[in-house]
């Protein structure tokens, strides 16, 4: 999965690879079977908890190309909003 | 189809249009071109020579595409009609649109003819609610193109039109100036495409409608051959039969993250979305039919699971989706729905879709392929349902401005009550909850002992299962009714109403064999059962109202699942006395049984009363002849073989069902009628 961070630009990429539940993430452009892009702003706030990702797409915040179910699963590794005030 | 509207899908995008293929959408009524729950076009009228044209003739030819039998002119009187005109639509990222004029006059005609075409863009949940839109119209003509537009920040979608004919674009539509000789015919192929930057399929799908139909085409009739046959005497049966399965096949949906494959929607026009609950149960109900529905809701569900605490959205670690929407106000965190997961039966649900799927397909793969999502749901179950530390299931919404209340299947804001009328407070645990729970515990022990090969955890959710079971018939037996309670209320107490919910606790297996009989004389006693199917409230609670939607109405799919839970049970005859009802009712509506009817008693209206709603058709009614067949025929799954024990209504006859799919290859069942539903029917 290739990630295309845009900073004005300039648009540095880089790649997420998963094989059998182990991660490694690269610089670079490489092959993908999904690719995701927008604004170091948008990453940032999906790193953090501070956006949805799905929702990100529907405005064209974010936008992907191929395997969605790659971008579903993904997202799981974004944290949830602070201060949740749910049990647990 | 009664409503006078025609209606034509494919997946998520629809068209419902008036009976000449016009659209004249107003702000809350739900015709125009839909897709991806945003309105593409909100008006759509075709004129010749400035003047509308009148319906002879509607044909759906089938539910992606209907051909209009038009003639020029408001007046009542054909005759006189000199021209002819055909439109022919299907649905095809966006749709395709032919439109044929014959002249029958002995001389050459001359007409100016006109599509007015324009856009609202309307979230479908606008048109529900009436809201304003808060983005920027644009219109752009260009020689051979109009394209609509609206947009509101990065969010941008676009309906683009195009005609084979020469025309003329402007604003607001497209004109043809046309010559036809005498006895002569002209003809326009006009596309209407939908655009959605970031989340569209629509946009990069194949833009060739023939191609696009013959693929429709195809694909239904390998759906329709695939399904088992069934062979009656009654041929009211065979129709409702089929009417149902196309009918799911129209209902079936490729969201983008499905890899292609097909799940199905809830329902047109409001409910063209992945639903957690309606996918499962619909699922549930087609899988001696079409088994592989349950394996793509199951992915589709899986991926979606809920991983974090999200207020807004109501989800939870584990958590099975409620519903996922892609219409702007979705977009802007208005609404939930990226997604809400705001049920609470959806999630001890899938672990018991998953258990029946293995049981009738044999499809361990898949069963293992999703051991991390299973046990995460029966871990939400445990950890985060669990509100108020009892050991039941509870909701109470976190998001209280747009979240939902009663988060159960009776999720209107009046359905949980006492008998009194009065409203518990939260959170709130429904009785079929804790058996949905009950039945994941015990379902789920199967798959980790068989499957996952986890003995202990095996162990774990058969004590659980057995406690629970214990706790529950204690807890929620109402003793002066012989019933058991609705739900609790925050304080312990019993929400006291009766209800169709004590029939799914008989599905799940929760109930002590000895309280059975009682439950079973409740629903087929006259204060629950119609004499068509059984209510959702009895006659003489509080809140009881024939026409009311959680609180009097007989819902078809609830109906099928308390017939398969009698049979559970062993009460043959009152699940054929339900099948019987249901059935007969069917045939009131052309084999398509709608979301609801009226519970007013048979032999008062002698016929079903629609309940005034849109949704039609709905998955699980759609489903519901499916299970009632399955039912009975008594078709039970039993190692590498089906059993059939059929218990069928005197009035049905013979019954052959063929080809029936699953670990056995594919086998038939038999069954002639023989239990007498008469007496029994009118209580």
């Amino acid at each position: 999965m290739r990630f295309e961070i845009v900073e004005g630009r300039k648009t540095r990429s880089w790649c997420v690879a998963v094989a059998k539940g182990d991660l490694t993430v690269e610089h670079g452009a490489g092959e993908a079977h999904c690719v995701v892009r927008a604004d170091r702003g948008v990453f940032e706030k999906l790193a953090t908890g501070r956006m949805n990702a799905f929702a990100a797409v529907l405005r064209g915040e974010l936008t992907v190309d191929g395997d969605w179910r790659l971008l579903v699963s993904m997202q799981r590794l974004f944290p949830g909003p602070r201060r949740a005030k749910a049990r647990a | 189809m009664n409503d006078g509207l025609v209606k034509i899908l494919d997946g998520n995008t629809f068209v419902v249009s008036d009976d000449r293929g016009d659209i004249e959408a107003s702000r809350t009524d739900p015709t125009g071109l839909f897709s991806f729950d945003t309105r593409f076009l909100s008006r759509w009228v075709l004129t010749v020579d400035g003047e509308r044209l009148n319906a002879l003739s509607v044909d759906d030819l089938q539910y992606f595409e209907a051909r209009y039998f038009l003639v020029p002119g408001t007046s009542k009187v054909y005759i006189d009609a000199k021209l002819s005109v055909i439109r022919r639509r299907s649905v095809a990222s966006g749709f395709h649109e032919e439109i044929t004029i014959l002249n029958h006059a002995a001389t050459p005609a001359s007409l100016t003819v006109r599509l007015d075409a324009a856009s609202d863009f309307a979230d479908l949940f606008e048109v529900k609610d009436a809201l304003e839109k808060k983005g920027r119209y644009s219109a752009t003509v260009a020689r051979r193109k109009l394209t609509l537009g609206y947009q509101r920040g990065s969010f941008t979608r676009a309906t683009e039109i195009s005609a084979s004919a020469p025309a003329t674009f402007d604003a607001d539509g497209l004109t043809f100036k046309v010559r036809i000789p005498s006895q002569g015919r002209w003809t326009t192929t006009i596309d209407v495409v939908t655009a959605t930057v970031g989340a569209g399929q629509a946009s990069r799908e194949t833009r060739n409608p023939k191609r696009v139909r013959a693929r429709m085409q195809r694909n239904l009739e390998h759906w329709l051959a695939e399904a088992p046959r069934v062979e009656c005497d009654l041929q009211q049966l065979k129709s409702t039969y089929r009417r149902s399965l196309v009918d799911l096949a129209a209902l079936r949906f490729s969201p983008p993250i499905a890899g292609g494959r097909a799940l199905p929607a809830a329902g047109l026009p409001w409910f063209m979305a992945m639903f957690g609950r309606d996918s499962i149960f619909t699922s549930l109900q087609a899988l001696p039919f079409a088994p592989e529905l349950a394996a793509t809701t199951l992915r589709a569900l899986g991926d979606w699971q809920g991983v974090r605490l999200d207020d807004f959205r109501d989800e939870d670690p584990g958590r099975i989706p409620h519903e996922l929407r892609y219409g702007e106000l979705t977009a802007f965190e208005e609404r939930p729905h990226s997604p809400y997961y705001g049920s609470v039966d959806a999630t001890p649900l899938y672990v018991v879709l998953l258990d029946e799927y293995e049981r009738w397909s044999g499809d361990r793969t898949l069963v293992r392929e999703l051991e991390l999502e299973a046990r995460a749901a029966l871990r939400w179950i445990d950890e985060y349902a669990d509100l108020q530390g009892t050991g039941y299931i509870w909701y109470q919404r976190r998001n209280e401005k747009s979240g939902l209340e009663n988060q159960c299947w009776k999720d209107s804001w009046d359905s949980i009550a006492f008998r009194d009328g009065a409203l518990p407070g939260f959170p709130r645990a429904t009785c079929e909850l804790q058996g949905y729970a009950y039945d994941a515990k015990v379902r789920g022990a199967r798959l980790a002992r068989e499957i996952w090969k986890d003995a202990e955890l095996a162990a774990k959710l058969e004590r659980d299962a057995a406690d629970l079971k214990r706790r529950f018939n204690r807890d929620f037996w109402v003793e002066d009714g012989e019933y058991f309670a609705l739900a609790l209320d925050p304080e312990g107490r019993r929400v006291d109403a009766l209800t169709s919910n004590i029939g799914h606790l008989l599905w799940s297996g929760i109930v002590d064999d000895a309280k059975a009989s009682s439950l079973a004389r409740h629903l087929l006693g006259p204060r629950l059962f119609s004499g068509w199917g059984v209510r959702t409230l009895a006659e003489g609670e509080g809140r009881y109202n024939p026409i009311g939607y959680h609180t009097g109405t007989v819902w078809p799919f609830d109906n099928s699942f308390l017939a398969w839970g009698l049979r559970c049970y062993g009460f043959k005859d009152e699940a054929a006395a339900i099948a019987s009802g249901i059935l007969e009712a069917a045939a009131f509506f052309e084999g398509r049984l709608p979301e609801a009817f009226g519970g007013y008693p048979r032999e008062l209206t002698r016929y079903p009363v629609q309940y005034p709603t849109a949704c039609s058709p709905q998955a699980w009614s759609t489903g519901t002849p499916l299970l009632l067949l399955r039912t009975m025929l008594g078709l039970e799954p039993h190692g590498d073989h089906l059993i059939v024990d059929p218990a069928l209504p005197h009035d049905i006859g013979h019954v052959a069902l063929l080809d029936i799919p699953g670990r056995w290859g594919r086998v038939d069942a038999f069954g002639r009628g023989r239990t007498d539903v008469g007496r029994r029917a009118r209580g």
